[in-house]
């Protein structure tokens, strides 16, 4: 224990060699802390519970990088995971009359076994043929949901449970769910960061680069993989779980299982920046509060006569794929690297990722998985 | 979703661990606070929670400053566009006589995408700060439960739109003095069923429908339907010869139109309203020896014949209200109103959010005044014309409690059919009898 | 019957997917809009321009054609050498495309005109001669493909270029030309595809990613790069669909070719007959 703490300072000390950045990076981070504490003095509930949602959101995205950004392997259906969770947990609370407490505990358990559900196909399936199976879950779910929907409430979802924090008076309630929410923001990232950080970090980020480097170094990469997974699932599983106990979640297919779920929360990694879990946090938080201000907008575009709310997908879209192009670090990273750059020439730091950045470096690994498997192909 | 699996909206709250509890059942009529489980988790629960309390109150701004109406639709179609343009033209008539008591009506619209966490957003904006004076809309049924779910701690009128659900019905019955603030001058999942099948039984024979096919979308607003017509089916003289439900993403019905033929039917009936225009189009190119009569919504849209190229022609369905069926004056002026500022004629929604509007201005003119609990009392005992036909709302002793009351004497959906005059796509009204404004055609092709 | 058009038009679309993938190992997840554009752009020259529905098919060939040349030549090209990037964006651009889509035409259904009007009785069974054109067109583009892969120097450069890319430089086989004859040939497909889609059932905006949705697993399932597989998995579905329809209880038909399709990637992961192309 003692061992993989001091890995972690000691990697977030030595990170990039300098010993002014990280510190910098931690100071950012505790005011943004502060802030989020007191937000409750300065902003109305209803801004409160954005951030509830957003809050959540986030924990989605996490929750999705541990897998798609640690394993390499792009998940496009992980709502699934969020679904098997959150559904549980709202089915024990509503129907087995157990205390939202121990619903989220098992819903956990629930999402964990829905980890190895998606964790062995990925062990045998590659890139693209694993997108598309987990693209297709959720469909299979959805449709359980709709065969059995005296049961899962079909594509109207279920009613709400009760809420995990109930006051007397609404924005009493909302503001103690804020809190809880934020609570567990804090703690998935530190522990998700904690993770990644350290020894185990390593080992997915070398397994990601280079599988058979690793294995023939006496590592399993199945045990790495598959541990990868179920911090994915249990993490994912736990916020779906707590969500649908919330006063801005429930349990239904359009919050948890939609495709539009999956594609979000790929969409505010990437533009976060995929594989750092900083990326996901702030890109999730961002990108939930950036489509729900654009929705309130009631301009109307002059020529072609429709609100400006109803292109917020399409602009989101089109601001990824630029980031995609010219900054593929995500935003996230592309601060880092401004920070970086602003921070002295010098800094003359070996950089041990190559210089490249993680999603270059994903995809490298992907054409080099393709070339095993189809032969000689285009170099 | 139906009445036998699971009721809505927090009826089953689980026990917590050794707090003191209050009962579930216990009504209390504070409009403040409620009694109700709590549950504490360790928390970094505040002294935020001091503000506890003070919202709710009686739903509503105040006495003075505009009158405001919250209207909660899907904008991305033309359910949300409709609801916003009827419940609009309705305020600028109000407004052009003196607004509602005196004061001036301001609508504020709000997207719910059909999606359950925006519509809490958007409704705990309207009514916790914006402070609406009553809620519209809905249409959707987990949008119905955020509403329901909100209006414990709002407490604000809400008349809505839509939405086959009887959970609130049920909920009003269970739990009167919280949710007694739910209206709507829609049809719900029973009155619809009745009305349908009323068709069919006063239909079936005069046309030869002895044997009678029905599928079903595979979606829960149609189980209780489902369920009320295989039982019907035996007060009739027709017979049920197939009865089946499919998913929802089908879009091909060649081999479903397969098994109704083999079956024998003469007419197949379709509660296909978010799917069915496939069916539809299929149904006349590939001219199947049987009549199509069902519910499809895109099919109430009076450009519906020309999207589809005429391929609906004689296929009978479900609406409100014809362009041109005169239920009341009202109906007629307000049809040509809207298609001149709109350039087509109303859809349900536009209906409902100008009979919305006009219901809850009389309320408050009979109530003289915004107060919930006082719109409640007016609108229980209202009795007014509207644009669609007599408006009353179910009482208390009735399973529909708070519904708009859907009989020939009421409101009551009709059936028309799509024929061509003149080149151009018409929809007649086929029934009932004293709504009807044309006859039925019979398809060329099972003559 | 109907299975057998619903495959043969399906294949049209899973057709296009292949072969972009064995050309360029390319996975392009915008291959829906092809579909959608071939629909609307027939839908539009026939109906809202009154043009005869001929000319509109071969609109509708056109610009779902010139759409995807505009999208490999300006994004693709650019970054092919990482597949989960095109991946990603094209993901973007399907989004992008549909999404826009909606906000110009609306969300409502509309129909294409039928290439042939009128009903006929085969063996039995009445069908529309629409039906029976769709099938006849679509099988006979199949034919066509599986003899320009096997005589043509044009389909034989193909096979070569995505065995292997530099043995096919070194005898004059340009990748890159290549490459934009498959982008070519996979709109041309998807836009009939889209058109018959858009006269047997209707055209709407998300059609094309409905049907990405079916044409996928297809190709995943006979094996990317395998056009006798593409071919074999479309059938194959299509049959299991009409059966389920047919013969047991129709809200399964979601969930089991879901699960038969994971069955047999978990037994076989590179698909039925993955690697191969051409007949």
């Amino acid at each position: 224990m003692n061992d993989r703490l001091s890995t972690v300072r000691e990697r977030i000390a030595s990170d990039d060699g300098d010993g002014r950045l990280p510190n910098r990076r931690f100071v950012v981070g505790v005011l943004a802390l502060l802030v989020l504490l007191a937000l409750p003095v300065g902003t109305g509930p209803l801004f409160l519970l954005k951030m509830t949602g957003a809050f959540y959101f986030a924990i989605f995205a996490m929750s999705w990088d541990v897998v798609s950004g640690y394993t390499g392997n792009l998940s496009f259906g992980h709502s699934f995971i969020f679904a098997v969770g959150g559904y549980t947990a709202a089915l024990l609370t509503l129907d087995a009359q157990l205390s939202p407490v121990v619903s989220v505990l098992v819903g956990v358990l629930a999402a964990i076994v829905a980890g190895l559900v998606i964790g062995f196909p990925a062990l045998r399936l590659r890139g693209p043929y694993f997108a598309i199976v987990t693209f297709l879950l959720p469909s299979a779910l959805t449709g359980l949901f709709v065969l059995y929907k005296g049961t899962f409430g079909g594509e109207l979802g279920l009613p709400s449970p009760a809420y995990l924090l109930d006051m007397n008076g609404q924005v009493a309630t909302i503001t103690a769910n804020y809190y809880l929410a934020l609570f567990v923001f804090v703690a998935m990232f530190a522990l998700l960061f904690a993770v990644t950080r350290s020894r185990i970090g390593e080992i997915l980020t070398a397994i990601r680069e280079n599988e058979d480097a690793v294995a023939s170094s006496g590592i399993n990469p199945v045990k790495y993989k598959l541990l990868a997974f179920e911090l994915s699932a249990a993490v994912g599983g736990f916020g779906a779980a707590l969500f649908v106990h919330t006063p801005i979640g429930g349990a239904n297919p359009t919050q948890l299982l939609a495709v539009a779920v999956s594609i979000n929360v790929l969409l505010a990694t990437i533009l976060g920046g995929i594989g750092t879990i900083v990326g996901p946090a702030i890109g999730g938080v961002v990108f939930y509060l950036l489509r729900d201000s654009l929705d309130s907008i009631s301009w109307n575009i002059p020529v072609l006569g429709v609100s400006f709310s109803s292109l917020d997908l399409i602009l989101f879209s089109i601001i990824i794929l630029v980031v995609i192009y010219f900054i593929p670090d995500g935003i996230v990273g592309g601060v880092q690297q401004t920070a970086r750059r602003l921070g002295g020439p010098d800094e003359e730091s070996a950089m041990t990722d190559g210089g490249r950045s993680t999603l270059e470096r994903i995809l490298t690994r992907y054409r080099r998985d393709l070339e095993e498997d189809w032969g000689e192909r285009n170099e | 979703m139906n009445d036998n699996t699971r009721a809505q909206a927090g009826d089953s709250a689980p026990v917590s661990n050794g707090e003191p509890t209050t009962a579930v059942g216990k009504r209390t009529s504070s409009r403040t606070g409620h009694s109700r489980r709590r549950f504490l988790v360790a928390s970094g629960a505040t002294g935020a929670a001091a503000l506890a309390g003070c919202v709710g109150g009686l739903g509503g701004g105040g006495d003075s400053g505009p009158i405001k109406i919250g209207a909660l639709g899907p904008l991305q179609s033309s359910v949300g566009q409709d609801l916003k343009a009827g419940t609009q033209m309705a305020i600028d008539e109000l407004n052009a006589n003196d607004g509602i008591l005196g004061r001036d009506v301001e609508l504020h619209m709000a997207d719910s995408q059909n999606d359950p966490g925006v519509a809490k957003k958007k409704y705990t904006e309207l009514t916790l700060q914006e402070e609406v004076d009553v809620t519209t809309g809905g249409w959707l049924g987990p949008v119905i439960n955020v509403i329901m779910e909100g209006m414990k701690d709002s407490k604000t009128l809400h008349i809505g739109d839509a939405g086959a659900s009887i959970a609130p019905n049920d909920l009003i019955k269970e739990d009167y003095e919280t949710y007694k603030y739910w209206f709507r001058i829609a049809e719900n999942a029973v009155t619809s069923a009745y009305n349908r099948f009323a068709f069919i039984k006063d239909n079936w024979k005069q046309h030869g429908w002895d044997k009678i096919a029905v599928i079903y979308e595979d979606l829960g607003y149609n189980q209780f339907q489902q369920q009320y017509f295989e039982q019907s089916f035996s007060d009739i003289g027709a017979e049920n010869v197939l009865s089946l439900r499919y998913p929802t993403d089908t879009k091909d019905f060649s081999t479903i139109f397969d098994k109704v033929e083999s079956a024998g039917a003469d007419m197949l009936y379709g509660v296909i309203a978010v799917t069915g225009t496939p069916a539809v189009t299929q149904w006349y190119k590939q001219q199947r020896p049987f009549q199509l009569v069902g519910t499809v919504s895109a099919a109430q849209q009076s450009s519906f014949f020309n999207n589809v190229n005429g391929n609906c022609q004689y296929f009978i369905s479900t609406i409100a209200d014809v362009p041109g069926g005169a239920i009341t004056d009202q109906t007629v002026p307000f049809q040509e109103k809207f298609k001149k500022q709109h350039d087509q004629y109303p859809s349900l929604t536009g209906y409902y959010g100008y009979m919305t509007v006009n219901a809850f201005a009389a309320a408050a003119e009979t109530a003289g005044n915004v107060n919930s609990d006082d719109l409640v009392d007016a609108l229980e005992n209202m009795k007014k014309k509207s644009l669609l036909g007599t408006l009353e709302f179910y009482g208390r002793d009735n399973r529909n409690v708070h519904d708009a009351i859907m009989d020939k004497d009421h409101i009551y959906w009709q059936f028309f059919q799509w024929q061509e005059e003149n080149g151009a796509g018409v929809q007649k009204s086929v029934w009932p009898e004293d709504r009807a404004n044309g006859t039925y055609q019979t398809p060329p092709w099972l003559q | 019957m109907n299975a057998l058009i619903l495959s043969a038009v399906f294949a049209l679309v899973s057709l296009g997917l292949t072969l972009i993938f064995s050309v360029g190992g390319i996975f392009n997840l915008a291959h829906g809009v092809n579909v959608t554009l071939g629909a609307f752009s027939a839908w539009y020259i026939a109906t809202v321009l009154g043009y005869n529905i001929w000319f509109a098919a071969v609109i509708a060939i056109v610009v779902p054609a010139a759409f995807s040349v505009l999208l490999y030549k300006g994004m693709i090209r650019r970054i092919q050498e990482q597949p989960m990037t095109v991946m990603t964006v094209t993901l973007l651009v399907e989004l992008i495309s549909e999404y826009s889509i909606r906000e110009i035409i609306g969300i409502q259904s509309r129909s294409v005109p039928a290439l042939f009007g009128g009903i006929i009785h085969v063996a039995g069974a009445t069908i529309a001669v629409n039906q029976a054109a769709a099938f006849v067109i679509t099988w006979a583009l199949i034919a066509v493909m599986f003899v320009v892969f096997d005589r043509s120097r044009l389909g034989k450069a193909v096979i070569a270029t995505s065995m292997s890319a530099r043995g096919a430089a070194l005898v004059g086989i340009e990748k890159d030309q290549i490459q934009l004859y498959t982008w070519i040939a996979a709109g041309a497909l998807a836009g009939i595809a889209g058109l018959f889609f858009g006269s047997l059932r209707t055209a709407d905006w998300s059609m094309g990613m409905n049907a990405l949705v079916i044409a996928f697993p297809i190709v995943v399932l006979g094996g990317m790069g395998s056009i006798r597989g593409t071919l074999i998995a479309a059938n194959f579905f299509g049959f299991l669909n009409v059966f389920i329809l047919s013969y047991s209880d129709p809200s399964l038909s979601k969930i089991v070719p879901i699960i038969v399709l994971i069955l047999i990637l978990l037994a076989k992961p590179q698909g039925l007959l993955g690697r191969e192309v051409g007949a």
